[in-house]
């Protein structure tokens, strides 16, 4: 049952209303700032330039928190997808037609992880500007790497969850996420991939002999070895 | 590859890194603000008074989420699974369903308040993060001198030509810095 009919009708509008006034409120807010300082001549450039792309972030969760005043509460909830054996293999299931729900998860995991890593990253940018503290590097390569570690990498991380059928319905009143309830963590391609790695990749392995198998960094070759044939074991255990 | 979770599969991979990276936020920023306190009083903290606000809020507003998922929905999630199942069992079991608690009120069950109030934590922040950043004067002379260089075709005089001079003037520093050492030789041999 999607969703879990645990909230009255009376509930479920007030909680329309809250959602969709502060959640509206929310957007404008953070496409105020976002304007604000991209059009300011200087608070548009690194380091100043970090407290706007904070608001991105921020956007997609406030997005998340309306999706459901948008759409409706039972689409953005439930989805077939989430069934075990919905007839599907892998995640084809929710590329096969457009799912609300699973948007509403990679928004909200990666608006909140993107979020908290922005947060630092304006930390330490004020830290800059206050302390003697320096990054020695080019600006340009700075804001770049700003990027990469604040939208690139909880972009990966997101999909990384996704790809790995992570997403799901919560069964309340919101958008898919994670399991509040799984017990068992199965890589779904763990069995396949592992076999597929250790039998075609094999040759690969000999690589780290090669790099590392003379002199004083034998040792790490070895240890290399060692990794490689623990893994070959655990495939076969599996 | 299987592992035991136990129900902490979200916590492993979401709440926990999310706690840690805002925790960590935290501290970078209380540094922050105990640098300005220690080098200029009460008075600097009291002029950035901003700065202190965007820190006390942010870190609040973010970790009100954490608190609310191990207080709220992880810490009360056996009592709540517990309440709804027999509730269910109540309304399979009854004909006459009015003698089972009502929906959205069952003793124990899905705490609204909380979920609404963390709702309303969330939102909040980017509404505090627009009063305390476009509280910052630059932001709504911008906007009127841009209005009426813009809209109204007014010649309005660049009020910020010395800060826009000196930040260029920086930029072209830090990116030759062959020329600031050779700069620094000339003027240590005069």
């Amino acid at each position: 049952m999607c969703p879990t009919p645990l909230l009255s009708d009376y509930q479920v509008h007030v909680q329309t209303i809250v959602q969709g006034v502060f959640g509206h409120a929310g957007i404008l807010c953070c496409l105020l700032i976002i304007v604000s300082y991209m059009t300011h001549p200087w608070k548009s450039s690194y380091p100043r330039s970090s407290a706007a792309w904070l608001q991105f972030p921020l956007l997609a969760v406030m997005i998340v928190i309306v999706l459901g005043v948008w759409v409706g509460w039972y689409t953005v909830s439930c989805d077939k997808c989430g069934e075990a054996n919905n007839g599907y293999t892998w995640i084809g299931c929710w590329f096969s037609h457009w799912s609300w729900c699973w948007v509403g998860g990679w928004l909200a995991i990666f608006g909140a992880m993107s979020g908290a890593v922005w947060y630092n990253l304006v930390a330490i940018g004020i830290l800059q500007s206050i302390s003697a503290v320096r990054i020695k590097l080019p600006v340009w390569i700075q804001a770049t790497t700003f990027h990469v570690l604040g939208t690139l990498c909880p972009f990966l991380y997101t999909a990384g969850l996704a790809m790995a059928e992570e997403i799901n319905p919560s069964g309340g009143y919101g958008v898919c996420f994670l399991s509040a309830t799984k017990v068992r963590w199965t890589l779904s391609l763990s069995w396949s991939v592992c076999m597929h790695t250790q039998t075609r990749a094999r040759p690969l392995s000999l690589v780290p002999v090669l790099l590392f198998g003379r002199g004083e960094e034998e040792d790490i070759g070895l240890i290399l070895i060692l990794i490689d044939e623990w893994m070959v074991i655990s495939c076969v255990r599996e | 590859m299987t592992s035991q979770w136990d129900g902490w599969f979200v916590d492993a991979v979401f709440w926990y890194p999310f706690t840690i990276l805002v925790l960590s936020a935290a501290v970078i920023l209380s540094w922050v603000v105990f640098r300005i306190w220690w080098a200029v009083g009460n008075a600097g903290v009291l002029k950035h008074w901003r700065l202190v606000a965007f820190l006390l809020y942010g870190i609040s507003g973010f970790l009100y989420s954490s608190v609310n998922q191990w207080a709220f929905t992880r810490g009360t999630q056996n009592s709540v699974t517990e309440a709804t199942t027999a509730w269910f069992v109540c309304l399979a079991t009854h004909l006459d369903q009015s003698q089972c608690y009502e929906k959205g009120h069952i003793p124990g069950g899905f705490n609204f308040a909380a979920y609404m109030a963390s709702t309303c934590v969330s939102c909040s922040v980017p509404i505090a993060f627009a009063l305390i950043l476009l509280s910052d004067p630059e932001i709504p002379l911008h906007w009127y001198d841009s209005f009426r260089r813009h809209i109204l075709r007014q010649k309005v005089p660049d009020r910020w030509a010395d800060q826009k001079r000196a930040l260029k003037l920086s930029r072209s520093v830090v990116s030759q810095p062959s020329m600031r050492s050779a700069g620094g030789s000339v003027s240590a041999v005069e």
